[in-house]
């Protein structure tokens, strides 16, 4: 029978947009299956609930309550063309030296050399995705993040400007809506509408109900990926094929389609499958608001243009700050903000801070938290599960940067400060990479240990959870996937 | 609609009841109505009805059964439904919600289609008075008179076609 495709990447993310641009410039027949829509620069507003509706999955909490553990986390991400990246913050850090030694320490993921993966085998994709992006130091810092900086330069941290995908034309009119003047680089514009004109057809608005695995006939047995089924927009139901299957989903996503797919019983439970969901870190995170005497219309802005590092590393603190953030409009600033106790606030109290709106400005806190996490399906019901505890350790390190925000807030002149819940948008680590099959779902180029031709291509890679926004760490090794792909099984004749 | 004692498409008459509550207590008007309106006073109720509406069925009786629950636990507390109750019943009601772990999720869902009623700037077709967005000075440019399509709510729907 013909074979369809070359590839077929579903998701089209910070995960499946370089691979795709870069197989779609070799010549090669993509196909990209979206489940979201395609909406561009014109689609978007600020009209916060239709973005809420449109560009953003309904966000899933954990049931870590089902462990008799405190502290659930809701975990948001995109779900239009171009995935996340259409909805990020735009913050384009390379992960620090040091997350590699625990990379390796995690999955003991190598370079083709056999030396543990460092820094520098992924510098020269680094290199291109911001080539690519037009990564840039974002200097044009708002009133909130000048306020707060001043406050945290009294008390001897200071931010510094972030590096950010977005071009020079940027208006500051809001990220989290989709950003209306192309000034932010996601990999819609970067990737997917370039590859569109390269030939890639793209499926969106279509779910994927399995990826086509089976066993070979051949000597080794060996299961093999070679097809995608889905049902498409118009709800008819579709089968392509293709020589390989990157799977781009992103790390809450990518587990559910391998257990649809029946994964564990065609390859039997092997220890590198048995990993599929396991091993999930999503930086915790919160926010802390501080109440200002002036007006600061913090949502007219470039969300988390200051970055402040010096804490990041574990024995240091283990956390990483980033200002200033107010959710760019009302119903999610409202959504997310808690009183002492930690319980969601309501009635007159919210209504009174949101009449002050206008007068906040805060601080994102990430934590370094542990892969301890866990995405299943419940034996018994077949519904999804998420674990992932806020441990004793995430929770020393969020005391000790909200003192941090408090002291700096304080000094910058905020009379209040207020907080949040616990949310991620930096889900990593449920399929981790590595050398050692028994730590890892995939290989150090990202083909699954025990399925030939399907490679996952996500956040859900990254082995284990790194100090900085993720999304350009996973488009360069996305690149270097792309690489890997035309000098082997792709490789143009 | 419903019946023609009650002017929803999806809600029961008790369950416009629960969520007129709800809204009361989740956002309350202010003092001054006209000025710092609360999500009853804009039409929330009618947002969290049209929304319902369009929502697919297992959906629409996941919203049912959190509503039925929570009347379950002011019935067995009070001894009556969570929209008979004063203020500081239904506020540890809903707080009681938010506290056990096992009605947590639940709880936010509730919590976030009342804010939306309110805080998205929605207001019903007859509603001309100050939303949301008026009241907290949410402004600015690509903000300030940008046009908010609600056709995909059916009260918006229906209304369009009277016109």
């Amino acid at each position: 029978m013909p074979i369809d495709y070359d590839a077929i990447i579903i998701g089209s993310g910070a995960g499946g947009g370089p691979v795709a641009h870069m197989l779609a410039q070799a010549g090669k027949k993509i196909a990209i299956i979206e489940s979201g829509g395609f909406y561009t620069a014109n689609d978007f507003t600020r009209f916060e609930l239709q973005a809420l509706h449109t560009l953003w999955a309904k966000p899933r909490w954990t049931q870590n309550y089902e462990l008799g553990l405190e502290g659930e986390i809701a975990l948001g991400m995109g779900k239009s063309v171009g995935g996340s990246t259409t909805i990020f913050t735009a913050v384009a850090h390379r992960a620090p030296d040091f997350n590699f030694d625990e990379w390796y320490e995690a999955t003991e993921l190598e370079n083709d050399r056999g030396e543990p993966f460092g820094p520098a085998d992924l510098a020269p994709y680094y290199e291109q995705v911001e080539r690519d992006t037009g990564v840039r130091k974002y200097n044009e810092w708002d009133d909130g993040m000048k306020t707060i900086n001043e406050g945290f330069e009294k008390v001897g941290h200071p931010f510094h400007p972030v590096d950010a995908y977005i071009s020079p034309q940027c208006d500051q009119s809001g990220c989290l809506f989709g950003c209306p003047t192309e000034a932010k680089r996601g990999t819609m514009l970067s990737y997917i509408v370039p590859a569109i004109y390269l030939g890639a057809v793209l499926f969106y608005n279509s779910t994927v109900t399995k990826i086509i695995i089976s066993r070979t006939p051949s000597s080794d047995d060996k299961a093999v990926a070679s097809g995608v089924e889905f049902i498409d927009q118009s709800g008819a139901r579709q089968s392509i094929s293709a020589k390989i299957i990157i799977l781009a989903a992103g790390a809450l996503n990518s587990p559910g389609i391998l257990f649809d797919s029946g994964v564990n019983q065609i390859v039997e439970d092997t220890p590198s499958v048995s990993q599929i969901g396991r091993n999930f870190g999503v930086n915790t995170a919160a926010i802390v608001f501080g109440k200002f005497g002036k007006v600061l219309d913090n949502w007219l802005m470039h969300p988390l243009s200051g970055q402040m590092e010096e804490f990041s590393q574990k024995e240091k603190g283990g956390y990483l700050l980033e200002a200033s953030e107010v959710m760019e409009g009302p119903l999610s600033f409202a959504e997310v903000m808690v009183d002492e106790d930690g319980i969601p606030l309501w009635g007159s109290r919210q209504k009174e801070i949101m009449e002050n709106y206008r007068y906040y400005a805060g601080i994102f806190i990430n934590i370094h938290d542990q892969n301890d996490g866990r995405i299943f399906r419940d034996p018994e019901t077949g519904m999804e599960k998420i674990y992932k505890p806020v441990t004793f350790v995430d929770k020393a390190r969020f005391k000790a940067a909200k003192a941090l925000c408090e002291q700096g807030l304080e000094a910058a002149g905020a009379s209040e400060t207020l907080n949040s819940v616990y949310l991620s948008h930096h889900v990593q680590g449920s399929c981790r990479m590595g050398s050692n099959p028994r730590r890892s779902v995939v290989d150090s180029h990202n083909e699954m240990h025990d399925v030939d031709g399907l490679y996952i291509m996500d956040g859900s890679v990254i082995p284990s959870v790194i100090d900085a926004n993720p999304s350009l760490t996973i488009m360069a090794l996305s690149r270097r996937l792309g690489d890997h792909l035309l000098s082997t099984v792709l490789k143009p004749k | 609609m419903t019946s023609e004692n009650n002017k929803h498409y999806f809600l029961t008459k008790d369950e416009a009841q629960f969520f007129t509550a709800l809204g009361i207590l989740v956002v309350p008007a202010g003092k001054d109505p006209a000025s710092s309106p609360g999500a009853v006073e804009v039409g929330g109720v009618n947002y969290i009805d049209s929304t319902l509406f369009d929502f697919p069925k297992g959906v629409q009786e996941y919203f049912r059964g959190i509503v039925k629950l929570i009347n379950e636990k002011s019935q067995e507390r009070y001894r009556k439904d969570f929209a008979s109750l004063g203020q500081p019943d239904q506020e540890f009601v809903l707080r009681s919600f938010f506290s056990d772990p096992l009605t947590r999720e639940r709880a936010f869902d509730l919590r976030s289609i009342v804010l939306e009623s309110f805080y998205s700037d929605y207001h019903d077709p007859s509603y001309h008075g100050i939303t949301a967005w008026g009241a907290i000075q949410f402004e600015g440019k690509r903000i300030s008179g940008i046009k908010k399509d609600w056709s995909f709510l059916k009260n918006w729907r229906d209304s369009d076609q009277q016109k």
